[in-house]
């Protein structure tokens, strides 16, 4: 049940416990305490909305850190303090010509720009930053923006 | 002036599916349970594939048998998911899909009055192909009627396995069954497998994979099914040589090839697609057993069907109402669309036709609708 129940949520994290316990042919408890137990052991860290925010609600940017590895944690203590700032809308440890691969959202060019500056550039383990400001937005946790929805087929065939 | 059409064509009935497309078309906010293909779009990477085809102009003549790579590609899939080689050169010919090469074969094996077997209910394409071939069907309900209905014309043996409209399909034991008969009567099987990749329980026996039945059996698939790919119509044949070359022979006149950009599309789906078709596979068989557990659920006795996207109901028992009248007032109250299983054989006429080639949001809601128009 675990996985089928994982799939629908990631497809729809608005459907119902009732829908979920008619498609897996469970009961509505059985599968509100699998999410709690889920939720709980952390496998399903929390549900999001994709918003089309292409540029009506402040500006994002990918920022690239350059940083250093402290013995025994890697970059482990860096990156969660960076997490912790809310302006930080996602968090990646990636190989290649930098460490850490950012997400940064503020409300106009220069708040973000000024977060990085004075709050990630300046961290003790942090040797450098690139910012990329976002232009536009096609998809996003795969969902692509402004696809229509909708059945083209024929409503009865053979 | 009235044109005077061919006596055959003009013997055979209008489509019953045809009819009820008609009336439900006219209506808005249709939850359609009607639709005899899947709600998927063809793969990303095959309409890229298709895009970059026309983009480089592949848009010329192909070979009459089809793209030799094609029909490599074609005979090398068979063979890694059935387990029967063909010679890609002489025993694969591709067509513009499944229909046109059933049409192919009837009319290539068949003289006027020959008879061939079919089972009903079945596809509603065998018997008028049959019949314009100059054939005559002749409908079997199970496998141990077929020994008493073969004459001295019959030619053939249709089967359609996993089964549009019942979704039932053969095992091992029935497909020997069959196997021995016609080996004993000398005849042919034509086997339409286009669900093949639509077996929920076991995997699809190939009916030419039975010992020696290789020799007698022209096998009928194509991309519509596995590959959500109906509207680019591309079907092939698998077929001893003679049987291939005779087929080619009637297809190189009346459609020359299949469709170039097509061709090619089919090719990127053999090659990077087996992905694609298992997760659309899983989904049927959640939707499937989702139809089933709510039909239970509302009183219908139904078995699970093994394979393809369709349930085939008995409605008349539970509600006294007949397959159309159940479908016309399901429709009228509910705006929720089946088929009537008449459109399958007059026989069937308690029966509807429910595809389950639509959303799990959307038979979630169709579900509550049936038991809905059930109550009242």
């Amino acid at each position: 049940m675990k996985q089928k129940l994982l799939a629908l949520l990631k497809k729809d994290p608005r459907i119902s416990a009732k829908s979920l316990a008619k498609i897996l042919g469970s009961t509505e408890k059985k599968v509100e305490a699998e999410i709690q137990k889920l939720l709980k052991s952390g496998e399903i860290v929390g549900f999001a909305t994709v918003l089309n925010s292409n540029g009506k609600d402040g500006i994002e940017a990918m920022v690239e850190v350059r940083a250093t590895t402290q013995r025994g944690r890697g970059f482990d203590e860096v990156a969660e303090r960076i997490a912790r700032f809310p302006e930080v809308v996602n968090l990646f440890l990636i190989s290649g010509s930098h460490d850490l691969n950012l997400l940064v959202r503020g409300k106009s060019l220069a708040e973000v720009a000024n977060f990085v500056n004075r709050k990630v550039a300046v961290l003790e383990n942090v040797t450098g930053t690139t910012t990329h400001f976002l232009l536009k937005k096609y998809k996003e946790d795969s969902l692509i923006f402004g696809e229509k929805m909708g059945d083209k087929r024929l409503k009865v065939s053979a | 002036m009235k044109i005077p059409t061919n006596k055959t064509l003009a013997s055979i009935p209008p489509s019953g599916i045809r009819k009820f497309f008609e009336i439900v078309a006219e209506r808005k906010d249709v939850i359609s349970l009607s639709v005899g293909e899947p709600d998927f779009d063809a793969p990303w990477c095959v309409r890229e594939a298709a895009i970059a085809a026309l983009e480089s102009g592949e848009t010329h003549y192909t070979p009459n048998k089809g793209y030799s790579e094609l029909r490599s590609e074609i005979a090398k899939y068979f063979s890694r998911k059935f387990g029967v080689d063909y010679s890609a050169e002489t025993e694969v010919l591709v067509g513009n899909g499944a229909s046109e090469i059933f049409d192919l074969v009837v009319r290539s094996i068949l003289n006027s009055g020959d008879e061939v077997i079919l089972f009903s209910p079945s596809y509603v394409m065998y018997a008028p192909l049959i019949q314009l071939a100059g054939g005559v069907p002749i409908f079997v309900r199970q496998i141990s009627e077929i020994q008493k209905k073969i004459s001295p014309r019959t030619k053939a043996v249709v089967l359609g396995y996993p089964s549009n409209p019942t979704g039932a399909t053969f095992g091992k034991s029935e497909l020997q069954k069959i196997a021995k008969i016609v080996e004993q009567n000398n005849l042919l099987v034509i086997s339409d497998e286009i669900y093949a990749e639509l077996s929920f329980e076991k995997k699809h026996i190939a009916f030419a994979s039975l010992p020696k039945m290789k020799a007698r059996t022209a096998t009928v698939s194509g991309f519509s099914k596995a590959f959500a790919f109906t509207g680019l119509r591309l079907g092939y044949l698998l077929a001893p040589a003679d049987l291939t070359a005779a087929a080619n022979k009637i297809h190189q006149y009346s459609a020359l090839c299949a469709n170039s950009i097509s061709q090619i599309a089919a090719i990127e789906a053999l090659k990077n697609c087996d992905s694609e078709v298992i997760k659309m596979r899983e989904e049927y068989k959640m939707r499937r057993d989702f139809c089933v557990r709510e039909l239970k659920k509302i009183g219908f006795q139904i078995q699970k069907p093994a394979g393809a996207f369709y349930l085939f109901l008995n409605v008349h028992k539970k509600t006294g109402l007949s397959g159309e009248d159940f479908a016309l007032q399901l429709l009228e109250k509910e705006e929720v669309a089946v088929v009537p299983g008449s459109a399958f054989g007059t026989e069937f006429s308690d029966f509807v036709r429910i595809s389950y080639a639509t959303s799990l949001q959307n038979l979630e809601i169709a579900f509550e609708k049936i038991e809905h128009f059930l109550k009242n």
